[in-house]
């Protein structure tokens, strides 16, 4: 019977994790809070968060668990600077800087910000975090996990069989031979920013043409066995992220695209620019498919569990269930490092002696919001504010009109995806509205695909494979097969949709677009504009409603409008 | 005394490519406080207040975008704002105190697009007036700030947000002071740590 609070930061995408005699009770995003993207900060304000939703003080907790070894992660970061001699020099003051103003400390950081002696603070390995935030959330058992990201410690992929105290190591593969790296040079090839713009090269690879597949074959080589190698030469030194690529990667795929020249897939030079997300996103997706045969090989397991930050690629994803050796396929919705959190509370609640409760695990996990206090700064914006009766129903008759709903309601989600607690809506079936969403209110580039939600009894009539494990978090994407779904689609005829269980937050609004008004799906994206945070707070909606105008904001029951 | 003061003055613009640098930063600094303000409204208590906060952010990050154009007009090329975290100083100094932090800041910020706006109405007059546009903002800002610390109404904010105020212009000085000695201690640490080059190995490939 214990309180473990699990923390991930100082990387990328800093959140903390609070579970509770096995049972998860709170997880929170740092970026959502401080409203900085990505925000790799210590997760000050995200523990507070997650101690309040629990009802606990910071003494209260039995233990608190940081997602990776510190020490060894400076170990492998001082070496790598010096195996680049004598080019890391800049790099090797940098890293010192960071390690020695705090990143070395976050074990007494995190005990004096809780308020619990140093010696209840313990850190877990950055792998085995990723792999329990899967095992230990996954709807089914007799799974086999497989973690792959940039890099951990010194690990890149491994394969983990569950056990009693915890995920257990099979196999791994080290840095730099990482699948996440690789992508990773791609997208700052691409020009666009790592850690955050690896989504958008999946969705412009949907565009291009794979005919740069043997270049890039020749970069990375994916052996029989499922492991595989990076040539060097292709790749950065991963010293600058902007520039993980390297030399023979310029040469053979022609200059990087230069970041501040707005898209055209009409032309040309974009068009090879497509291409190559073409070519890497099929390289991609025969790798992690390697992977998973290895990881079947290798336990025997009927199913498999993913995490890691390359788990976030829904299309590799599809593929691992449609044509890998696995009755079903799972992928923790927190997949980046954010998750290493939740992982990390979930080993620690393990090492003392509770066992992790799967069925307490929901994506809704974040702060809550205040309707009251929303209206009322509402008001004092000069907005107008209403309370209204049944906001599903009212939502839906907006969305039949062909408005943009922004529509906030309870727990704010875990992970990078909107799934219907902070979310904006409009009609699946108009491309013209879809256009609008991405341009006007979201300001992103016209590649960007969108989702669909549809109400889980509907899925299997309107897409092809779906339901499955992942369709309720948006983790991998189905071909489109019903009517209806034409501003939903992406251009190469799939879709990332959502299936809506009955309870879940989308599911009395979909009720009401079926009844009202004969619609059966809603097109559905994050609450964000873009390279911002998913807004969390009421405060934060009315932020977004204000700069980014949709036509109506829902905040549970309030309706707010200009 | 006044002569050398605008003689450095006119040189902070008038070195090459110091125009732009010095509008990225500004840039960068109305991001951040808008960041600041967002917080801010997220986490007073004060539905009137809070309003308040998020209209200053909105203003904040315009004037963002504003001198992000302006940067890129100067430096004749496409630029970016770098992504960077804020101090949260709500979170860190409590209302009263981030109030007076705040109007310290949007004084000083005031002044200086004051003489900004001065210098440039002869030399780039459209510049000038984009700085002007601001302008309007900051003393709206340094206004609002007054009196909402008067109603918050807690006299030692002040001295307080002085002191860190203070505390932050030092310890950016003391920075810059002691960066290139840091530098120079950790290039010489490289160095001799060279000969471990050697024997640093590339991970292995292949299953562990
Ligand atoms: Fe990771
Ligand atoms: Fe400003
Ligand atoms: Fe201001």
């Amino acid at each position: 019977m214990a309180a473990v609070l699990g923390i991930s930061a100082h990387y990328h995408d800093a959140a903390a994790a609070l579970v509770v005699d096995g049972r998860i009770v709170a997880a929170q995003q740092e970026e959502r809070l401080s409203r900085v993207k990505n925000d790799p900060s210590l997760p000050r304000q995200a523990i507070d968060a997650c101690l309040a939703l629990g009802g606990l003080r910071g003494p209260d907790l039995d233990r608190v668990v940081f997602y990776e070894n510190p020490y060894r992660k400076l170990e492998r970061i001082l070496v790598g600077a010096l195996g680049a001699f004598p080019r890391g020099a800049r790099f090797f003051r940098r890293a010192l800087r960071d390690q020695l103003g705090d990143k070395l400390w976050v074990l007494d950081e995190l005990a004096a910000h809780c308020g619990v002696p140093r010696a209840r603070v313990d850190f877990v390995a950055h792998h085995a975090s990723h792999a329990a935030s899967a095992l230990d959330t996954a709807p089914f058992g007799e799974a086999v996990a497989l973690t792959i990201d940039g890099v951990g410690e010194a690990e890149s992929t491994a394969i983990w069989r569950p056990g009693p105290g915890g995920p257990e190591a099979l196999t791994a593969l080290e840095h730099p031979h990482s699948l996440g790296l690789f992508y990773a040079a791609i997208t700052a090839f691409l020009g666009f920013r790592v850690n955050e713009g690896e989504y958008k090269v999946m969705g412009l690879a949907a565009f291009g043409e794979p005919r740069f597949r043997e270049a890039l074959d020749r970069m990375v080589t994916l052996h029989d066995d499922g492991a595989f190698t990076l040539r060097p030469d292709a790749f950065g030194d991963h010293l600058r992220l902007d520039r993980a690529y390297g030399d023979a990667m310029v040469r053979a795929l022609g200059p990087p695209r230069d970041p501040h020249r707005p898209w055209d897939l009409e032309a040309t030079a974009d068009r090879h620019y497509a291409d190559v997300a073409a070519s890497a996103q099929d390289l991609l997706e025969d790798a992690v498919l390697g992977l998973a045969r290895a990881a079947h090989r290798r336990s025997g397991a009927r199913h498999l569990v993913l995490a890691g930050g390359v788990a976030l690629n829904c299309r590799a994803n599809a593929r691992v269930l449609a044509e890998g050796p696995f009755g079903r396929v799972y992928v923790h919705p927190a997949a980046g490092d954010a998750g290493g959190a939740l992982g990390a509370a979930l080993l620690g609640a393990r090492q003392l002696g509770d066992t992790p409760d799967p069925g307490s695990f929901t994506p809704a996990l974040g702060v809550r919001v205040d309707p009251g206090h929303t209206a009322a700064v509402a008001a004092h914006l000069g907005l107008r504010g209403e309370r209204v009766a049944d906001p599903a129903a009212d939502a839906a008759a907006r969305l039949a009109e062909g408005a943009i709903v922004a529509w906030v309601q309870g727990r704010a989600e875990w992970g990078p995806r909107a799934l219907g607690q902070r979310s904006l809506l409009t009609r699946a079936d108009d491309e013209s509205l879809r256009d609008v969403l991405n341009r006007r209110i979201k300001g992103r580039e016209p590649f960007r695909p969108f989702a669909p939600a549809v109400r889980t009894a509907h899925a299997a009539a309107l897409f092809e494979g779906a339901p499955n494990d992942m369709t309720p978090t948006m983790t991998t994407v189905c071909r489109v097969a019903g009517e209806g779904l034409a501003g939903a689609t992406h251009v190469d005829g799939t879709a990332r949709v959502q299936t809506v269980e009955p309870g879940g937050a989308l599911d009395p609004l979909l009720e009401a677009l079926e009844r009202d008004h004969g619609l059966r799906a809603v097109l559905h994206t994050s609450l964000n504009a873009a390279g911002e945070p998913l807004v969390a707070r009421g405060t934060d909606a009315l932020d977004f409603f204000v700069r980014r105008k949709p036509d109506v904001l829902y905040v549970e029951d309030l309706r707010i409008t200009r | 005394m006044r002569a050398l003061a605008d003689f450095v003055y006119t040189l902070s613009w008038r070195l090459p490519g110091r125009t732009w640098r010095r509008l990225l930063a500004f840039a960068e600094a109305e991001a951040e406080s808008a960041l600041e303000l967002r917080c801010a409204a997220a986490l007073t208590t004060d539905a009137a207040r809070a309003a308040r906060y998020l209209e200053h952010a909105a203003d904040e990050a315009r004037h963002a975008q504003i001198l992000l154009r302006r940067a890129e007009l100067a430096k004749q090329a496409p630029s970016m704002l770098p992504r960077r975290g804020h101090a949260h100083l709500f979170a860190r100094l409590g209302e009263a105190a981030f109030l007076a932090f705040v109007h310290l800041g949007e004084r000083r910020g005031r002044r200086q697009f004051e003489a900004h706006v001065r210098f440039f109405e002869k030399r780039d007059p459209a510049l000038a007036n984009a700085l002007r546009s601001i302008l309007a903002d900051e003393r709206r800002h340094e206004a609002y700030t007054a009196e909402l610390l008067t109603a918050v109404g807690e006299p030692r904010a002040t001295r307080r947000a002085r002191w860190l105020d203070r505390g932050m212009r030092w310890r950016r000085a003391g920075g810059a002071l002691t960066e290139p000695l840091f530098a120079l201690t950790m290039g010489l640490l490289y160095l001799l740590s060279a000969p471990l080059a050697a024997l640093v190995r590339r991970g292995p490939a292949g299953w562990r």
